[in-house]
């Protein structure tokens, strides 16, 4: 299969002003080069659905920004479908949809289905093709009884799924998602994934997600980068992640007496339904909650290993 | 080309639509208008029976009509533009096939146009009711209201313009009240410039405020097919500078756009 974006050797540098104080600094600021992301390279696929993962600051949003053509890089080349984005924004934007979980396309004060209209015109969606795609990504994303609503009286899980169906209405090829769980609860979290998912499959629709959130590429992705201080420290299929670095789950238990106790299995040894099992004969559980390790433990065992 | 403009004038439509809704700004905004109308129509009045000179509030009352009508139809775009470049807004739109700055002018001109024919319907009625006989033609009164909507679009123009300086400046605050005083002062928004001395009106020919503000009110007093075209003339000069501007100003900032945090 051929692939639909390449990415070599692209850096990212931000000049940021020193905050020194007195006359000097008037005349003569200081700077500071801060390398977001450093050189990376990396290819995905047509129809792959890729995690991009990474703790705060490690430039994960920033790739994704100069991927989805918002962002000129300080050096390296990407190509979307041949073309480098940040000189082609007008030629890719309908190959390509965007999601960024802090920020909102959609129209503050207008009801969903203006945003959405809206949305239809920008990309010059002939009239029938628009009613009839946003017919199918609201049956989908079960979002029928929001569209008479403004974006602000949303909440966020509710918002979420209206801005990626606003983000899927062109049909893209490619889906750039930038952190889409961020702030959502367990509930709200798990049903997006399934529907990112779902859509993915159906339309064989390329996706790149961000997220420092380990759970969001467990669910929707087969294959993940980790990126930390702008490197890519890891690049391989979610079942070799799996099995070398997320073995562990952490259980969180809470008795009845009010006590929380926290366990540590590994499912190499003992699956974690056996592990719930024995939990649960042992103790009159009220609350559990089964974690992956956090993104910050995996990479620390990934340099470790290195 | 079609599917180009429809999507603008959809922007246009609804922001028109959302502008039309918020009733109590335009309430306040009416009010305000007929406070000041009804305030100037008497300080005329006054100056009018001291000089003996008759009809001399009805020719300033409907001036500083369409003068207030251009000026509070503004619907505060270097604001919005500030904002949306300086938290990144704009940055998430430049992947998308429209071009941000158009998009938002078109969202400007639809708020202003609101305010625009509400206050040119209630205004003129006022007016009329406060001075009687206008001073024009009300044949050429259409022609006139269209000259000052024109003037209204490249005012909201330039605030826009204004906007777009936050790739430069950390405020613009400073930049839209000295071009908003200037306006003041060389366009004549309150007293005609043909009251000023002619060393003063030599100094506001050279500046934009003269031809968008004082030559296209002007017509209300003094309408001409000479008038006309060279209002018309002089806006599209400025027009065509300030398009300039923003062009350069635009381009620069598309590959300049930062986005922080995430």
């Amino acid at each position: 299969m051929t692939n639909i974006i390449e990415v070599n050797q692209l850096t990212k540098k931000f000049k940021l002003k020193k905050n020194n104080s007195g006359l000097r600094s008037l005349f003569f600021p200081e700077y500071k080069n801060i390398t977001a992301v450093d050189k990376i390279t990396f290819n995905i696929k047509k129809g792959e659905r890729v995690a991009f993962i990474g703790p705060n600051g490690a430039g994960k949003s920033t790739t994704i920004k100069m991927l989805s053509s918002i962002l000129y890089p300080t050096s390296g080349t990407a190509l979307i479908k041949g073309m480098i984005p940040w000189e082609n924004r007008k030629k890719i934007a309908g190959d390509i949809g965007t999601v960024f979980g802090q920020r909102s396309q959609l129209w503050y004060n207008l009801p969903i289905q203006d945003s959405f209209a809206l949305m239809g015109k920008i990309y010059n969606m002939d009239e029938i093709a628009f009613k009839r795609r946003l017919s199918r990504l609201v049956n989908l994303f079960e979002i029928r009884d929001l569209l008479s609503h403004p974006t602000r009286s949303l909440s966020l899980g509710q918002r979420m799924r209206c801005e990626i169906v606003a983000s899927l209405l062109h049909k893209p090829q490619i889906l750039f998602l930038d952190e889409p769980t961020i702030g959502l609860d367990v509930t709200a979290k798990e049903i997006i994934r399934n529907l990112i998912k779902k859509q993915a499959l159906e339309e064989e629709t390329t996706l790149l997600l961000t997220s420092h959130d380990t759970d969001d590429m467990e669910k929707v992705c087969e294959r993940v980068i980790i990126i930390n201080k702008g490197k890519i420290i890891f690049d391989d299929s979610l079942d070799r992640l799996k099995q070398s670095y997320l073995s562990k789950k952490y259980i969180e238990i809470t008795t009845d007496a009010g006590d929380k106790i926290k366990k540590t299995v590994n499912t190499k040894d003992t699956p974690v339904k056996q592990a719930l099992d024995e939990i649960v004969k042992k103790y009159h559980v009220t609350d559990i909650t089964v974690e992956n390790p956090p993104m910050e433990e995996i990479i620390k065992e990934i340099y470790k290993r290195d | 080309m079609i599917k180009s403009l429809s999507k603008y004038w959809a922007l246009f439509s609804i922001s028109f639509k959302q502008a039309w809704s918020r009733k109590a700004n335009l309430s306040g905004l009416l009010f305000f208008l007929f406070i000041l109308l009804f305030i100037y129509n008497r300080l005329w009045e006054v100056i009018g029976i001291q000089d003996n000179v008759s009809g001399l509030n009805a020719t300033f009352i409907w001036y500083l009509l369409l003068a207030e009508m251009i000026i509070l139809s503004s619907p505060k775009m270097e604001r919005t533009l500030f904002d949306d470049i300086q938290s990144g807004t704009m940055a998430y739109y430049v992947n998308k096939p429209i071009s941000f700055f158009i998009m938002r002018y078109c969202e400007g001109i639809g708020n202003m146009s609101v305010s625009f024919l509400l206050m040119g319907a209630f205004g003129s009625i006022t007016t009329f009711a406060l001075t009687g006989t206008p001073p024009f033609e009300w044949k050429y009164f259409p022609l006139i209201l269209l000259m000052c909507w024109i003037s209204s679009c490249i005012n909201v123009l330039f605030y826009t313009g204004i906007g777009l300086c936050a790739l430069w400046l950390n405020s613009i605050r400073t930049l839209a009240m000295a071009f908003e005083r200037l306006a003041f002062i060389f366009g004549g928004a309150i007293f005609p410039l043909s009251i000023y001395p002619e060393w003063f009106v030599d100094i506001a020919k050279w500046t934009p405020f003269y031809s968008i503000y004082y030559l296209t009110i002007k017509l209300v007093y003094d309408f001409s097919w000479n008038n006309l075209a060279e209002a018309a003339v002089l806006n599209t000069f400025w027009v065509g500078l300030i398009l300039l501007f923003i062009t350069y100003a635009y381009s620069k900032l598309k590959k300049k756009v930062n986005v922080y945090g995430g």
